[in-house]
């Protein structure tokens, strides 16, 4: 094998050659139509601008209750509190959105990887937004029995199941906590962090986490 | 405006399209992967076009644009489910025969690059094309010395492949 002096001539004379030689399909070319086609990232703008409006429908929705049921009950506080992770959402697909708007694959290799990792990061940003809701899940309860059967199911409970449900939001809070804050790309060593990695974000994160790591690397 | 626009894009490719060839083969093994990345690439060209400035040169931003559709490209190796099907109408053509008397040095060349991660493909294709460690670094955003860095890690992979 020659070395990198050798490769860089003979790579001026392959450049050369590709020049003289080589033939674009120019009907091929004219056929793509590149100008309409939906490329990857204009698909993920579509996608996020759905998931934005169904969190503005949901927004609406539990505004509408929450004004038309006011009082200081399980269901409205409720909803109150359903509204506020369903603001976070619809806030996280407009960033997403702006985001996505201004990726420019002509900025430096690292400026454009950070933005595509924030870009791809959507998902499991979504995941935790679930989860911080999780330890609320009595919330989606309450409001539900109100709303289906116009039952305020928490003024029912005995003292006791309050205590149990808000024992177990707790306990459950903490385990949710714990994890989120493990979710982070450095934690992929990890079986459980690098699984959600995987399987909530995808595949095309971790591709593009590991080729910053390559990046940053000034391992000899 | 369109028109200017596509007339300026077609001149540019027709110029600039061994750029394209050497990065789609230096980062896929397979055809059908070759394809889509060109596909890939030509598409991100069209929508960065109207961005271009004069800062850059045409040849040093398109290296850019399809360096970094290229990196973030993910791709699943289609050859083994392609492997009895012909690519009809492809989009480059050419004939390594072309080389003559460099073409076994070519193949092992495109090897060589294939066996490295995406990031020191890129650094080594700048390389090759004679680009500057500060031009370099400037290009991927990060310091010189980690520029120098992988260079001689590049080096090293080469010494173990020759041996």
């Amino acid at each position: 094998m020659m070395n990198l002096e050798q490769m860089q001539s003979m790579w001026q004379a392959h450049s050369e050659k590709l020049d003289e030689s080589m033939s674009l399909n120019n009907r091929l070319l004219k056929e793509m139509r590149v100008a309409d086609q939906k490329n990857k990232l204009n698909k993920l703008v579509i996608s996020r601008a759905i998931e934005g409006f169904l969190f503005i429908i949901i927004t609406v929705f539990l505004w509408r209750y929450i004004v038309s049921s006011w009082s200081l009950t399980a269901p409205v506080l409720s909803a109150v509190l359903l509204n506020v992770f369903a603001i976070i959402g619809l806030a996280g697909s407009i960033g997403q959105i702006a985001l996505l708007t201004k990726i420019d694959f002509a900025k430096p290799i690292k400026e454009t990887l950070t933005d595509l990792i924030a870009v791809r990061s959507h998902s499991l940003s979504i995941f935790k937004l679930l989860m911080f809701s999780a330890p609320f899940y009595m919330a989606y309860v309450f409001l539900g029995y109100d709303m289906a059967f116009g039952v305020d199911l928490f003024s029912l409970m005995s003292v006791e199941t309050k205590s149990a449900f808000a024992a177990i939001s707790v306990v459950f809070g903490g385990l949710v906590a714990l994890l989120i804050s493990k979710i982070k790309p450095e934690n992929r060593g990890n079986r459980l962090i690098d699984w959600l990695y995987r399987e909530v974000a995808g595949e095309r994160l971790t591709h593009l986490l590991d080729e910053i790591n390559h990046l940053e690397s000034e391992k000899r | 405006m369109n028109i200017n626009k596509r007339k300026r894009y077609l001149k540019i490719i027709e110029q600039h399209k061994g750029i394209i060839f050497k990065v789609t083969r230096s980062y896929c093994k397979s055809e059908f992967d070759r394809e889509d990345l060109a596909q890939e690439i030509l598409a991100q060209i069209w929508r960065s076009l109207d961005t271009y400035n004069n800062d850059l040169k045409m040849s040093t931003w398109l290296y850019r644009v399809a360096l970094n559709v290229a990196i973030s490209f993910y791709r699943k190796d289609k050859s083994a489910a392609y492997k009895h099907t012909e690519i009809e109408d492809k989009l480059l053509t050419y004939n390594m025969d072309e080389e003559a008397e460099n073409k076994q040095s070519l193949i092992k060349l495109y090897e060589f690059i294939h066996e490295l991660n995406d990031i020191d493909k890129a650094v080594l294709l700048m390389y090759l094309e004679g680009e500057s460690q500060s031009e370099i670094a400037t290009h991927f955003s990060i310091s010189v010395s980690n520029v120098s860095t992988k260079i001689n890690r590049i080096k090293q992979k080469l010494k173990q492949s020759a041996a």
